[in-house]
């Protein structure tokens, strides 16, 4: 069941290394051929082959920093867009998509969890999971599928998350490390993205609270059949996801730069 | 919608720096404005007080000084002019009245103005109004008093009361003659010029003031001639008001009094007066609206530079919006939306204070400037002028907007701390 990812050389490997079932179904990730400098004449920080992630499947990114993990992930949410090759996702070509266009898509598709300091520290925690709904008319129509409000919606996630309503109306501040990370996994997860990126998101946790906190991630995805792509250094984690993509032998720039 | 909320939500954060923010805006916008309207409202007040009269006629002096004094009751006429010298006006072919004043003398901190019944017929305020009895009688006998309408109202006279009269304009007199009072037998209605704070006596009245002045004098028995001479024509005016048949012989009346013999004598046109008086002002008034202005320069700079300086610690707050779809497009927005915030916010306070300070302030302005503050709707230059600060506020915002829609770009979603 857990496939460790091999290094592609090229397409027409890669192809042949993707299992049956992962190539049945329209992958939600797709990456071809993918090139990407952040300066013009820089040397290249990613170049990748080929990359698919199924929907619905639980990805772990590993690799030391410095490897291109953030800017797998700014090219898979439209921050980047790459020089060369194609980022496909949720059957949309970002690389062909305008600025404002990638930011509405991120906005409707892609929820985000970051390492810290994650949320809006004006907000309440019911305001800051309330948040992706305020720019995405999707995410809002998806929330109120499932509730009658927004507002409702967000508490139900925090419960979901075991965060309980007497934290609801609490400053974020107020909350311990561990609670404000389950804060943002409920806004990541609000209005049920296709997609969710979690940037090193137990860094800043204890280890016990990593299992929980990865447990209500992996139960709420699992709802929705959302994907997740989940980056980390700390490869004890990666035990319990669908795949591991090992970066630094995947990324072919990574490889020829950094060694 | 949203954004609008966000920056509602991001300010109540800051409360502190906001409300000095504001604050700042708010002080600076009513001063400014505060300082337009003054200005706007002396003019109107100065304009309104006197109409009608063709010429001013007084003693050697510049036209400014000779208005204030006669018209405006500011400042004391420096020297006389000779009965002799009115009647000879008052006979030129040209004139049609003539009203001699004579200033000098105070009830209780209000000027007493000697004239005659003429000043009730033909002096004319705010265009073409008359003066008008609120109650009782006009000047008939030499022991008349008419009052301007403030000061029976605020020293609850009525008709028939009698005040004491004392020499010299000062507020309190130490020279007041009880045993010979004035009787009330008129009040005019209000004005809102100097005549509400003028009590009118007859020209015969004056004498005997100064005649009862003499008397206790210790140096009157120097000057028995006048003493004695109670003749109801008073010794020396202090100017004559004057109107033509046809105002076409303004100049040539003009002419004749400024060369006339017996003694040195100016005659101005109160329009041209004005004009003047206002070329003095002006640069003035320009001086302070430019101060004033630059009063608003230093509180949008600290509206610029609380703004600026959230901004760093801000960069995270923006990357995480980014990251939620927002787009840089609305990380600009809602820091130029703060500042327009801000600025109206401040800018609103600031009229409501001044309207509160030009409420509070009024009465003490009309009794001590002899000013009258209309507290009305704001003229179409103030609503200029405010719209003008606010849409400086948002230009202002656009700094920071930049810089962290820059930010917002070049950091993308990464955050870095």
């Amino acid at each position: 069941m857990k496939a460790q990812a091999t290094v592609c050389e090229g397409v027409s490997v890669c192809a042949e290394v993707l299992s049956a079932a992962e190539t049945a179904a329209a992958p939600l990730v797709a990456l071809e051929d993918l090139r990407f400098a952040w300066e013009p004449d820089a040397p290249a920080v990613i170049d990748i082959g080929e990359l698919r992630v199924a929907r619905g499947e639980r990805v772990f990114v590993a690799g030391p920093s410095g490897c291109g993990k953030s800017t797998l992930l700014a090219l898979l949410t439209g921050v980047a867009t790459p020089q060369h090759g194609a980022v496909e996702v949720s059957s949309t070509r970002l690389d062909r998509l305008g600025g404002a266009a990638r930011d509405r898509f991120r906005a409707d598709h892609v929820g985000m969890i970051f390492q810290q300091f994650n949320l809006i520290p004006y907000l309440s925690v019911t305001e800051n999971v309330m948040l992706p709904c305020r720019f995405s008319r999707q995410r809002r129509a998806r929330a109120l599928d499932r509730s009658a409000s927004v507002k409702a919606e967000a508490e139900r996630l925090l419960r979901r998350l075991e965060l309980g309503p007497e934290l609801a109306c609490k400053r974020v501040t107020e909350l311990s490390v561990g609670q404000q990370q389950r804060v943002a996994a409920a806004r990541a997860l609000m209005g049920a993205p296709a997609l969710v990126i979690a940037d090193e998101p137990t860094s800043s946790l204890d280890v016990d609270l990593r299992e929980t906190f990865i447990d209500l991630l992996f139960g709420e995805c699992a709802e929705n059949r959302t994907t997740l792509v989940f980056v980390s250094h700390d490869v004890s984690l990666a035990t319990s996801f669908d795949r591991t993509i090992d970066l630094p032998v995947f990324n072919r720039a990574g490889r020829a730069g950094g060694e | 919608m949203a954004i609008w909320h966000l920056a509602l939500k991001s300010l109540r954060n800051r409360l502190f720096v906001v409300v000095l923010t504001v604050a700042t805006i708010a002080l600076s916008v009513s001063l400014l404005l505060g300082v337009e309207r003054i200005r706007r409202e002396t003019r109107t007040s100065f304009t309104n007080t006197i109409s009608g009269t063709d010429l001013i006629v007084g003693a050697r002096s510049g036209a400014v000084p000779l208005l204030l004094s006669t018209v405006f009751r500011i400042g004391n006429p420096t020297a006389n002019i000779s009965w002799e010298s009115h009647e000879a006006l008052a006979a030129r072919p040209e004139v049609a009245w003539t009203i001699p004043l004579v200033l000098g003398d105070s009830h209780r901190g209000y000027r007493v103005l000697g004239t005659t019944g003429v000043y009730f017929d033909h002096y004319r305020y705010a265009r073409d109004r008359r003066l008008v009895l609120a109650a009782g009688t006009p000047l008939g006998s030499i022991d008349d008093a008419v009052l301007g309408s403030e000061i029976a109202a605020k020293l609850g006279y009525t008709v028939g009361q009698e005040i004491v009269v004392a020499h010299g304009a000062g507020e309190v007199s130490f020279l007041e003659h009880d045993d010979r009072p004035f009787r009330v037998v008129g009040v005019l209605a209000p004005t809102g010029t100097p005549v509400d704070r003028t009590v009118h006596v007859s020209l015969a009245g004056i004498d005997r003031i100064h005649a009862g002045f003499d008397d206790h004098d210790p140096l009157a028995g120097m000057d028995h001639e006048h003493a004695h001479d109670r003749h109801w024509e008073p010794r020396s005016l202090t100017a004559v008001l004057v109107g033509l048949k046809s105002r076409a012989a303004a100049l040539q009346v003009q002419r004749f009094v400024n060369e006339y013999d017996s003694e040195p004598l100016t005659a101005i046109l109160p329009g041209l007066a004005l004009q003047e008086l206002w070329s003095l002002l002006s640069v003035a008034e320009r001086a302070l609206l430019v101060v004033s202005g630059f009063v608003v320069v230093v509180g949008l700079a600290g509206m610029l530079t609380a703004l600026l300086t959230s901004l760093e610690e801000r960069r995270r707050e923006m990357a995480i919006l980014r990251s939620l779809g927002a787009r840089p497009v609305h990380v600009f927005s809602l820091v130029v939306g703060e500042a327009g915030l801000l600025t109206l916010g401040g800018a609103l306070a600031g009229v409501a204070a001044l309207y509160g300070l030009l409420l509070a302030a009024r009465p003490i302005i009309e009794s001590r400037l002899g000013l009258f503050i209309a507290v009305g709707a704001p003229s179409g230059y103030e609503i200029v002028l405010f719209t003008v600060v606010c849409l400086a506020g948002l230009l202002v915002g656009v700094v920071p907007g930049y810089r962290i829609y820059r930010h917002s770009l070049a950091d993308g979603l990464t955050i870095r701390f």
